[in-house]
């Protein structure tokens, strides 16, 4: 009879592809080698007690590399977490909190509904924390995830498209509670690193693959302006291979377009469309405050042009596709509500139409301080590991 | 290097007072109190801040598996650990001699309001 082997091989292998190499060598690699020597000395031992004894730990074994994977994790979150940029982040959510107040009081001079506060703050915490997690996400894990991520992005959409909630001709939410998520929304940045992925590792066949399913599910929720962002990417992408830098504004500028042509037929938007926005109807009602909205507007879009300027310093072989798609998916989706603000009758102009919006900006906040050089130059574990 | 050590990283500290171990030994001779699930993140956090070191032994030509780590603790560690024991004796002393010179009839009044 063979002696037996400690179980859990597929813990093993999940944290060796996952962790910091250095933790896993510290943390599963050592406890993998000491606990086959110890299964390996009871079952030499040749007695039924010792080979029993040897079974049950080998047995066991997965149950230790699982406790010893959970603590690994944290460890390197922990660590991770130092190379958050907080004093990006921190400030976003304060604006983003201004910008959730300022639509309250917006609304109220409007005379029309605002959005429900509890969600938006609950769009808000969660965004915050995705962001953060997507941030320390070393690029590695970022790269070689988001492919997978991207696909399961599109499964979503499709779902969504077949049993989501439908409103105007379309299916582009999924009811959780009081909260509504537009899921093609919450994908797209996942879908943009998963092309920009592919593009790095030359994949070709298998981009056009997702661009095509991606492109497909979006059709099924009818939502035409996610579908051009996507395909806008992908052009970018393709067109400019490795030199993003100069693909940000062309890709942006597509995008952009794009969604505005989408909103005409969008079944949601279109009806809306030339009506006045909120924001005219505060300048009518209340000039002072409906000229510090449009100062606000102005000082939001600036932050496109320094997600760009930033790009533009993005160098190295199989990094800026992969870069392209966070820079261009939330700088249209802060440019774009923004550019349709006077004419739609939005009381959110900030954060897109809603929460969905608000976390994909988050998550394409994130990642664009994950995959950026500075990012890439820090160590996630300090000297002495 | 740490300021203070806790509970445990005393403990593997003093286990490992007669030279190098790896982390399943050192499971074994704490009688229990080291669990073989948090060992392995307990010393990679105490190589991170320089409590011990690590190296991977050479495996013989007559046993097969993969290389087992082995701990040592660093001379900081040592000198963390007697400090921190002598402060810890400085402190029962104090606190034994204080129990000595209050009598049990001499405890002050419980403040109003505690019964």
């Amino acid at each position: 009879m063979s002696a037996p082997r400690a179980t859990g091989g597929f813990i093993l292998r999940w944290g060796e592809a996952h962790l910091e190499p250095e933790t896993y060598q510290r943390t599963l690699a050592a406890a993998a080698a000491d606990l086959e020597h110890e299964v390996g000395a009871l079952a030499s031992q040749g007695t039924p007690e010792a080979s029993a004894a040897a079974r049950r730990l080998a047995a066991r074994a997965r149950w230790v590399y699982a406790r010893v994977l959970l603590g690994a994790v944290a460890m390197d979150r922990q660590a991770a977490a130092r190379r958050v940029r907080w004093w990006v982040l921190l400030p976003a959510c304060v604006a983003v909190l201004l910008g959730i107040l300022g639509g309250q009081l917006v609304a109220s001079e409007a005379g029309v509904e605002p959005p429900p506060l509890v969600g938006t703050l609950v769009f808000l915490g969660v965004g915050a924390t995705l962001g953060a997690l997507m941030a320390s996400t070393p690029r590695r894990i970022l790269e070689g995830e988001a492919p997978g991520a991207a696909w399961l992005a599109v499964v979503a959409v499709a779902v969504t498209g077949l049993v989501g909630v439908a409103a105007g001709g379309a299916s582009r939410w999924v009811r959780l509670g009081p909260l509504q998520i537009q899921i093609a929304t919450l994908a797209m940045p996942f879908i943009g690193l998963g092309l920009g992925a592919l593009a790095a590792q030359r994949r070709r066949g298998q981009a056009l693959a997702l661009l095509g399913a991606a492109l497909a599910a979006m059709a099924l929720t009818a939502d035409l302006a996610s579908a051009i962002v996507v395909a806008a990417l992908a052009v970018g992408i393709a067109s400019h291979g490795e030199g993003a830098r100069r693909a940000v504004p062309e890709t942006l500028a597509l995008a952009l377009v794009g969604v505005g042509l989408a909103g005409l037929a969008d079944p949601i938007l279109a009806p809306s469309l030339g009506s006045e926005g909120v924001l005219g109807l505060v300048v009518q009602s209340n000039f002072a405050l409906g000229v510090l909205s449009f100062v606000a507007l102005g000082l939001v879009a600036a932050l496109p042009w320094g997600l760009w300027a930033q790009a533009r310093r993005w160098r190295g072989p199989g990094s800026d596709p992969l870069a392209l798609a966070p820079v261009v998916t939330l700088s249209a989706s802060l440019l774009v509500p923004i550019a349709m603000a006077p004419w739609v009758p939005s009381v959110l102009p900030l954060l897109g139409y809603g929460g969905s919006a608000l976390v994909a900006s988050f998550l394409g906040l994130g990642a664009a301080m994950a995959l950026s050089p500075r990012a890439a130059g820090r160590a996630p574990h300090t000297a002495s590991m | 290097m740490k300021q203070a050590l806790s509970m445990i990283e005393r403990l593997v500290l003093e286990l490992l007072d007669d030279g190098e171990r790896y982390g399943l030994a050192l499971v074994a001779a704490s009688g229990g109190r080291l669990k073989r699930g948090t060992v392995y993140v307990t010393l990679a956090r105490m190589e991170a801040v320089g409590l011990v070191t690590s190296r991977q032994e050479e495996a013989p030509a007559d046993r097969g598996g993969p290389p087992r780590r082995l701990y040592r603790r660093t001379p900081g560690a040592v000198a963390l650990l007697s400090l921190q024991a002598s402060v810890s004796e400085a402190l029962a002393a104090a606190v034994a001699s204080k129990a000595v010179q209050a009598a049990p009839g001499a405890l002050p009044p419980a403040p109003k309001g505690t019964r």
